[in-house]
């Protein structure tokens, strides 16, 4: 009996808020409509350049490489691997700029033998590498200069006192360059 | 006490009865509107199917992202969900504007019952003259019926618009609630899923249960 009165005061709940609803409704689908239009021109220009209207968003996408990555079906290289083999590479044909290329199946016997002996021959012969006179090597850019490890030389330094309270200062040095450079360190 | 109507047993029966049929009326339309709310619930769980693998895996972490990410992924599925329907639309819109524009005639009723339009397929009665008040009385006519069902070579085109307007709407009115549910549930998980509560947590948890503070003989906690 409960549930009775309770479906009847939503009956009428309805019923009041019933034109507000189909407002909404009809708002909602001309709107929807126009959305369906935009995404429609969308998919026709993506179909043109090769894409997909429902192809997977980047989220998606790292969603399912964590996941793959999480059942152990692939480590994190083999998928970075297999994207790159799923990277479409144009490859242009040598012989469309060979104006003197044959077709294999018009090749007389002596063509197709003349070319398994120059095939034969350059598997034989070492491959020299190849040498680009146009290239020069790059310099290094922000290189720190390399130090050179100068040897320290142990000075003898002997401090003789004065009689006059004076502290002198006298240094060894056994090289004959002149260079009397000895840190002190001021404290 | 002056009673200005007076009733007799079978008006007070018939007003009875009406109420009875008014309060059924209104307990109807509640299971219907409780029937929709139920449906509507089941198509939005698939928006829970469209966004839980981003949301699993912490690649979305913000309820922006989150409505940005969901809010493509609906658009897209009721474009699939519905470009059928806009074809079959547009197929019985197409079939009147090729007949109109062949035959130069722009007067074409689609609705006639006569000759030329899917009425011609339908019971239809004439209520106009039902009511009839003739001085202080009221007379009550039964409807006259003015179309029987028959098929009208002429109106071949009607019926393949109407055929076209009704399944295709129908069709397209069923992804827009689709569409409209998994809206509603969208809102609803990103205000669920990326909420943080402090329901029942206790940064002193340690001193919750009382059994596990011991003292020693001096007198120290353990």
């Amino acid at each position: 009996m409960l549930n009775l009165f309770k479906n009847f005061g939503k009956g009428i709940l309805y019923v009041l808020v019933l034109p507000f609803l189909l407002v909404g409704l009809a708002i909602y689908a001309v709107v929807a409509f126009f959305v369906f239009i935009f995404l429609a021109i969308k998919g026709l220009v993506l179909f043109f350049t090769g894409r997909s209207l429902y192809e997977d968003l980047p989220e998606d996408k790292e969603a399912k490489r964590r996941i793959a990555i999480a059942n152990g079906e692939t480590s994190e290289d083999e998928m970075v691997q297999e994207e790159k083999h799923d990277e479409v590479t144009i490859q242009h044909d040598e012989t469309e700029n060979d104006p003197f290329y044959v077709p294999e199946y018009m090749k007389t016997e002596e063509q197709k033998a003349q070319v398994e002996q120059e095939r034969m021959e350059r598997e034989a012969a070492p491959e020299e590498p190849e040498v680009n006179l146009f290239e020069t090597p790059s310099e290094p850019i922000n290189e720190e200069p390399v130090k050179e490890e100068v040897p320290v030389q142990e000075e003898e330094i002997i401090i003789r006192k004065s009689s006059q309270n004076a502290t002198i200062l006298e240094i060894n040095d056994d090289d004959d360059t002149g260079d009397n450079g000895v840190n002190i360190d001021f404290e | 006490m002056i009673f200005l109507i007076s009733l007799s047993e079978n008006d007070k029966r018939l007003i009875f009865a009406l109420l009875i049929v008014l309060i059924l009326l209104f307990v109807l339309i509640g299971y219907i509107g409780f029937l929709i709310t139920k449906v509507m619930k089941w198509q939005g769980k698939k928006m829970d199917t469209l966004v839980a693998d981003p949301v699993v895996t912490h690649v979305i972490t913000k309820k922006g992202h989150f409505l940005n990410y969901a809010r493509k992924k609906n658009w897209r599925l009721f474009f699939k969900q519905s470009y059928v329907a806009i074809l079959i639309l547009i197929t019985g819109a197409a079939t009147l504007l090729i007949r109109d524009a062949v035959m130069r005639d722009f007067s074409y009723n689609v609705f006639d019952h006569e000759t030329t339009g899917f009425n011609t397929l339908l019971f239809l009665w004439d209520f106009s003259g039902c009511i009839k008040k003739e001085g202080i009385s009221i007379v009550l006519n039964w409807p006259v019926l003015i179309n029987s069902p028959h098929f009208s070579v002429d109106a071949i085109i009607s019926y393949i618009f109407m055929a076209c307007m009704i399944v295709g709407g129908l069709w397209y009115l069923i992804a827009l609630q689709s569409l409209i549910s998994r809206t509603i549930r969208m809102y609803v998980l990103s205000t669920k899923a990326f909420e943080k509560s402090l329901e029942g947590f206790n940064q002193n948890g340690q001193y919750k249960n009382v059994d596990n503070i011991s003292t020693t003989s001096n007198g120290e906690e353990k």
